[in-house]
């Protein structure tokens, strides 16, 4: 299922965000690739923000193609796998804490944020630091300036961060308390509360919440096989 | 003759205070006034635009392939802190970039007659303004946790940081 629309909210195809030719990353990327990401990714040496690594590949997430002019949806990769490994060091976390994150996981929620727009998912692909979402707290959480050139490593280093701290309730003094949930998580990470046609009467924050854990699930189940 | 200055001194006494009480009424009066005041869009933007703001306001630059979904601005209504009068409005925008998703981002816009003071940052709608108190729903998800459901203006105005939702939310451009 490709979850990318189009500015009237509607449905794109999966061929119908389409890649550019020309782009740098176009045809570069490693294609659908197996299982083992994380194993992979101990395996293979630094690769530049928003290259492909070619000894680095996380597989397809479902409905994103990554076939011929869609190869740039695999671009990020290497990065991907670089930031979650980073940010499971960083907050010390194991496979099995719910705050883990896999590359898969990453993919997947880079391709709900922007699967269909091959320059932001060359420069932002998390949607991170867009001029009509900032935040302070997003400098002082995150480490972004307010129109700081974005790459696919600072968004994703940036987006674990916001992301982490939307996982988990504080108290009044900062401290976590309470992890909502993976899925809670995505929602408060995107909080749009209108409804589009392709989920009526759902508030965009709970379906996107739902959509990037259903990707994630499909995802690791892949993995697992 | 003492009796006759005993109750002079105390007329004298009341004079005073009715004096204080009407003074301090018409201060209440007066800043209640100001309070009911009502900008026009365009002179919120303006208040915005010269303050600083840091959001993104119509006519401001964006890249290429973005679209603007909504972009609404409404007053809440008016907190008396200390002498001044605050004004709350509500700024959502809502907006996506071609084949990416959809983001909103809501603010707590606080202006007082003549300037934009700042935002914050808020994840839920609020629920109601009772006197210089604005509301918010609870978490659902958290029925019985305290997170902080409350932004109180005292007599300093506007405070530098709240506790929301279980979130900090700074006061900011």
């Amino acid at each position: 299922m490709n979850t990318c629309h189009d500015d009237k909210g509607r449905f794109c195809t999966g061929s119908g965000a389409a890649g550019q030719p020309g782009s740098h990353h176009a045809g570069q990327a490693t294609k659908t690739g197996a299982a083992g990401g994380k194993e992979r990714q101990r395996s293979s040496s630094p690769s530049k923000p928003g290259t492909a690594d070619s000894r680095t590949s996380i597989g397809t997430v479902p409905g994103y193609s990554e076939e011929g002019a869609h190869a740039w949806r695999g671009a990020n990769d290497g990065v991907f796998a670089q930031a979650a490994a980073a940010y499971n060091k960083k907050h010390d976390l194991s496979p099995g804490d719910p705050d883990y994150f896999t590359p898969e996981r990453l993919k997947a929620w880079a391709m709900v944020e922007s699967g269909g727009h091959p320059k932001d998912f060359a420069t932002d692909p998390f949607q991170v630091n867009k001029k009509g979402d900032w935040d302070d707290q997003k400098a002082k959480r995150c480490g972004l300036q307010r129109g700081q050139a974005m790459t696919p490593a600072t968004s994703a280093a940036a987006a674990l961060e916001w992301w982490h701290y939307k996982a988990y309730k504080h108290d009044a003094n900062g401290r976590e308390t309470t992890f909502k949930s993976v899925e809670g998580a995505f929602r408060d990470y995107n909080g749009k509360k209108d409804a589009y046609p392709y989920h009526p009467r759902v508030e965009h924050r709970d379906w996107y919440g739902k959509e990037v854990t259903k990707l994630d699930r499909i995802m690791s189940s892949q993995e697992r096989k | 003759m003492l009796k006759a200055q005993r109750l002079r001194s105390q007329f004298i006494w009341a004079c005073c205070l009715l004096l204080i009480v009407v003074a301090v009424a018409e201060a209440d009066h007066a800043v209640a006034a100001e309070c009911g005041r009502d900008f026009t869009r365009n002179q919120v933007v303006s208040l915005l635009r010269a303050g600083g703001f840091t959001g993104w306001l119509r006519g401001d630059p964006w890249e290429p392939g973005h679209m603007l979904d909504e972009l609404t601005i409404d007053k809440i209504g008016d907190v008396k802190a200390g002498k001044r009068c605050l004004h709350l409005y509500m700024y959502i925008i809502r907006h996506h970039l071609r084949g990416c998703a959809h983001h909103e981002t809501d603010r707590l816009l606080v202006l007082t007659d003549t300037q934009y003071l700042g935002s914050y940052i808020i994840t839920e709608f609020p629920l109601r303004l009772r006197g210089n108190v604005l509301e918010f729903p609870r978490d659902k998800r958290f029925p019985n946790e305290n997170l902080g459901y409350r932004i109180v203006f005292g007599p300093d105005g506007p405070p530098g940081e709240i506790y929301l939702l279980g979130e900090t939310h700074s006061f900011f451009k």
